[in-house]
């Protein structure tokens, strides 16, 4: 099948080829709304176009269910009282097991003991700037459309990856670190309208895996913003 | 640029492209919600018409494309559908009631990448060149032209697939019909 073949046979199942034409009333009426709208003709530089970063972020926000899940699985299921058929199924913490090759090992209690866990990591993601318009941030919103929430101290900034450790969990599942990915080619330091320096904490919210801006996140010491958590949570 | 300059200018271009963004909506979203984005793209092309190049409309789709993922975002946060994202994405890629009946073709395209299948769409359905797709996507030409390239082998592929490019030799008038 050439180009052409392929080309002709995808423009015969286009859903629009049917489309009757817009009423003209309503193209005047679309005009009107758009040219009386009471916002000034921006700066070139006001807006940025992020094109094609939903997707990705809808993915990591896939991504970071599924790893919030299983983190807090694995840190709030009971140790001791796991039912055996489930802790079969479950893909248990390492346990000090002791091997043949190893005679010398320490006895093992009976009852396993976990091993030191490395720190669980969620995972988020940033847009450069907040695209469209921004409402005041408000409390219910926050406390309600944000879906994972925390107070944390910028420990790195490594290439286009901020890393927080959690001093304080609002909302969702728990973690020690939080990586937050940059979504675009801004400047790492400001993701979200964030702007991330190392050593200093921050309150961050977020919300299928994106980071929210337009003021839900910010500098931990700002008042506004310290308010603002405090009516949500 | 005066404000009477720029809106001459932009009532000139308005009529074609609302026709095509809302094209380039209703293929990709249901009737309310086209109508909606078709609304908050234009004000967002009123806004920033002095950035629009000479070619305006990939340009525009790039701007319906935003407002769209804005529009279906908002929308999932509303639904709360926090748990089912991973369904949600792509979105609904073609009209609830589509006028498909190219069975063969809707079914390889949706078990396409979802990147795969817009690349096609805007290729085939917006009429746009590599050079064009890439504005519309953010990407630069060269990889618009690879990309289309490799998403139209998959196409064939997943096609071939379902036996359906067996008869390919015939002319294209047919099966589908």
């Amino acid at each position: 099948m050439t180009d052409d073949d392929l080309w002709a046979r995808l423009r015969r199942v286009d859903p629009a080829a049917s489309l009757m034409p817009i009423a003209p009333d309503r193209v005047s009426r679309l005009l009107e709304e758009t040219m009386t709208d009471a916002t000034a003709p921006p700066n070139a530089t006001a807006h940025r176009a992020t094109i094609g970063r939903y997707r990705f972020v809808a993915l990591a926000a896939a991504a970071l269910v599924a790893l919030a899940i299983a983190s807090g699985w694995s840190l709030m299921r009971p140790q001791n009282t796991t039912p055996a058929g489930i802790a079969a199924a479950t893909p248990s913490q390492p346990t000090a097991v002791a091997t043949p090759s190893k005679p010398t090992a320490v006895a093992t209690p009976s009852r396993a003991i976990p091993t030191p866990q490395p720190p669980s990591i969620t995972r988020l993601t940033a847009a450069g700037r907040e695209q469209g318009r921004c409402q005041a941030p408000s409390p219910q919103s926050l406390a309600t459309q944000a879906d994972f929430v925390f107070a944390g101290r910028v420990t790195g900034i490594s290439g286009d990856v901020v890393t927080l450790q959690v001093t304080h969990l609002y909302k969702g599942a728990t973690t020690d670190v939080v990586r937050v990915t940059q979504e675009d080619d801004t400047a790492v330091e400001l993701l979200g309208g964030v702007s991330f320096a190392t050593g200093e904490k921050y309150l961050v919210a977020s919300f299928e895996g994106g980071v929210m801006g337009c003021g839900y996140s910010g500098v931990a010491d700002t008042p506004d913003l310290q308010e603002l958590y405090e009516r949500a949570f | 640029m005066n404000l009477d300059g720029r809106r001459t200018r932009f009532e000139a271009l308005a009529p074609t492209m609302i026709d095509a963004l809302r094209r380039y909506l209703v293929r990709r979203t249901d009737a309310a919600t086209a109508d909606d984005v078709l609304s908050e793209t234009m004000l967002v092309c009123w806004r920033r018409f002095d950035e629009m190049p000479g070619d305006h409309l990939p340009w525009a789709y790039g701007v319906a494309r935003r407002c769209l993922g804005n529009a279906e975002r908002t929308q999932r946060r509303q639904n709360r559908l926090v748990a089912r994202i991973a369904a949600i994405d792509p979105p609904q890629s073609v009209a609830e009631e589509p006028p498909l009946r190219d069975e063969a073709l809707t079914a390889a395209l949706s078990r396409l990448r979802a990147e795969d299948a817009e690349l096609l769409r805007l290729w085939a359905w917006e009429e746009l060149a590599p050079a064009q797709i890439a504005v519309v996507l953010g990407i630069s030409a060269n990889a618009a032209s690879i990309r289309l390239h490799r998403a139209k082998q998959r196409l064939r592929e997943e096609l071939r697939k379902v036996g359906d490019l067996a008869g390919h030799e015939e002319s294209t008038g047919g099966r589908w019909l």
